[in-house]
Parts: C-alpha cells; sequence; structure tokens
C-alpha cells in the first residue's frame, strides 16, 4: 500500500512539474519594437501648449 | 488496476487544472468582453534595457508586484499586478548597438484582426516595428505610424478587458495620448486602424482630439508642444498628487521632464522618466 501511494506521489510530482513548465499562461505580449526613442527633454518647451 | 485508475484520475486532474491555477496567470480579479473592444488600449508593456531597475522603479512608485510570465517570445518578462489586476508587462531587452535608448511605454489597441489592421495601416503609410505573430494574450504585432510614434495592435483570445476592469485608479494606466506632428492626419489614420469615432474640443485655448469607441474615450491627439518633439504616445498613470508623485520618481532614480505648473493642464500632470530613460506621465485623477 505504501509503495503504491509513493508512486502515485512521484506521477503527481512529474504531472504537474511536466505540465506547469509546459504552461504559456495567457497574460502579457512582450514584443521587442527596437525603435529609438526621441529626446524626451524637449517636450518641456512648449508646455502652454498642452491643451 | 485499483491503483491505474487512482494515477489516471490524478493525472486528468492535474492536467485540467495545472494551467488555470498554479500554472497560469491569476485572473480572477479581472472580467472581459464577450466581444473585441475595437480601439481600447488593452495592455500596455513597458520595454526595458534595465529589469531590475524597472521593477524596483515601478513598485516604489505604484506598489506593484511581479511575476514572471512565461509566452513572451523577445525576452526575459514579468507581468505586473495591482492587487488582484494585471497592468502591465515589463520586458528585458538588449541594448542596440548604436547605442541609442529604445525603452519606452507600448500601448496595444484592441483590433478585431491584427493582420486586417496591419495591412490597413501599411497602406496608409506606417511600417512594422514587430511582425504579426501569437503570443500568450493572442495575435499582436506592432507599427510605427506615418509621423513616426510606435503603437501596437493585439486581437486577445481571451476577450479585452472590461472598463470595470480598467477603471481608472492610482497606479493604473489611465490614458493614452498622442503628441502629433499633424492631429487631422493622425485622427484619420486612427480612425483606420481602430475604427474610432472622432471629435475635437476646445480647451484651454487650443483643439484636443478625442478618440471615442461607441462614446467612450478611448485614447486623445494633441499637436506636439513644439517641432523639436519626436511623434510618440504618451502613458499616463493614476495618481493622487502629480507633483509628489513626480519627486518620488526622481528620488527612484527617474527623472523629471516637465514638471507640474499651473501652465501645464492647470497642474494636473507631470511628465517623468524611469531609470532608464521610458518616459510617462503621472496624471491626477479626477475626484
Amino acid at each position: 500500500m505504501r509503495k503504491g501511494f509513493r508512486k502515485i506521489v512521484f506521477v503527481a510530482v512529474l504531472a504537474t512539474s511536466t505540465l506547469v513548465a509546459g504552461c504559456s499562461g495567457n497574460i502579457g505580449v512582450g514584443l521587442n519594437v527596437g525603435v529609438p526613442i526621441g529626446d524626451h527633454g524637449y517636450m518641456s518647451v512648449g508646455t502652454s501648449r498642452w491643451w | 488496476m485499483r491503483l491505474f485508475l487512482a494515477l489516471t484520475l490524478l493525472f486528468a486532474v492535474i492536467t485540467t487544472t495545472s494551467c488555470s491555477t498554479g500554472g497560469g496567470p491569476n485572473l480572477d480579479g479581472m472580467s472581459f468582453s464577450e466581444r473585441p473592444l475595437a480601439g481600447k488600449v488593452i495592455w500596455n508593456d513597458l520595454i526595458t534595457e534595465d529589469l531590475d531597475a524597472a521593477r524596483r522603479f515601478y513598485a516604489g512608485m505604484f506598489g506593484w508586484t511581479f511575476e514572471e510570465a512565461r509566452g513572451a517570445t523577445d525576452g526575459e518578462y514579468l507581468a505586473a499586478r495591482l492587487g488582484d489586476v494585471y497592468v502591465a508587462g515589463l520586458l528585458a531587452v538588449d541594448p542596440r548597438e548604436d547605442g541609442r535608448r529604445i525603452s519606452r511605454w507600448l500601448p496595444y489597441v484592441s483590433v478585431g484582426d491584427v493582420d486586417e489592421a496591419l495591412r490597413r495601416g501599411l497602406g496608409a503609410g506606417a511600417s512594422v516595428a514587430a511582425s504579426a505573430r501569437d503570443v500568450a494574450i493572442g495575435r499582436v504585432a506592432a507599427i510605427i505610424d506615418p509621423q513616426g510614434a510606435v503603437i501596437g495592435l493585439a486581437a486577445s483570445r481571451i476577450g479585452d478587458p472590461d472598463d470595470a476592469t480598467t477603471r481608472a485608479a492610482a497606479g493604473r494606466v489611465i490614458w493614452h495620448e498622442m503628441l502629433a506632428r499633424d492631429t487631422i492626419d493622425a485622427a484619420a489614420f486612427y480612425r483606420l486602424i481602430g475604427g474610432y469615432e472622432v471629435e475635437t474640443v476646445n480647451r484651454r485655448g487650443g483643439e484636443y482630439t478625442l478618440l471615442l469607441q461607441d462614446g467612450v474615450r478611448r485614447a486623445g491627439i494633441m499637436e506636439r508642444p513644439n517641432d523639436d518633439v519626436q511623434p510618440l504616445w504618451l502613458t499616463h498613470f493614476g495618481v493622487a498628487d502629480p507633483a509628489e508623485a513626480a519627486a518620488r520618481a526622481e528620488s527612484l532614480g527617474g527623472s523629471i521632464v516637465v514638471a507640474p505648473s499651473p501652465a501645464l493642464r492647470d497642474g494636473t500632470i507631470a511628465v517623468v522618466t524611469d531609470p532608464d530613460g521610458a518616459v510617462l506621465v503621472l496624471s491626477r485623477l479626477s475626484t
């Protein structure tokens, strides 16, 4: 009986590890667009035009 | 035989529950629309060259917690949570060889069909920033619009987070706004991509263009404050006090680009960068 219980635990751990590792989830994107940003410092000029 | 049945049953239970509980994100605090909310920004990614610094900064700014997420194709990726809602993603990227900085916030607009929206965008003068592909959330792409602003397109496979889930609150993304070279051209382009209704309002002595979806304000377009500003999409985060939040950003390694002042939208916003140079707007929540 104890041997059977061990088998169950072993398979459970193995199956959980396998499935969790293979689960990609379903949240987030994660694309690198790699496009350079401009100089944000220029935004401080003309602030009265932020309607 | 009994042992075999027990093992089979156990395996079946684990198979059906692992991705929705321990292995996948916990979406219990979020609700999703049954149909795509075309034109709504449904996700925001920070692209950063310094993930550790970003993690510390946004945890300190907004109280976000982070989970490692699988499914991102372009590097190490953290999903940020505020309470029981996923609010953004943080993607680690390598620096460009030419040394030009690429850290930025990138909003993803819901479109019914990413490939079709991409085709329309390219036909109207946009170029590809990231080609269409399938990732964790669904199908996505990113474009550089005809004026040079970068924006993402997404078709979620689990539905779009509804307006109750994304309601304005401190520490959440609350608005998106383009600083455009030509507001009329920009509105026409985004109408083509997102199917928006376009409305121009006069406020504080100037014209502000609203992009709406079924009467709901989804984003804004404003003429850039001067000709040296590269057209871009700004991501606004809700705060109680922009001045206090800007000071906090500075203390956490960021920098203040535009300090709050009466001349800047009546003191309701501050423009800052995080430690790696990604720009964000700290926007006072309406009371």
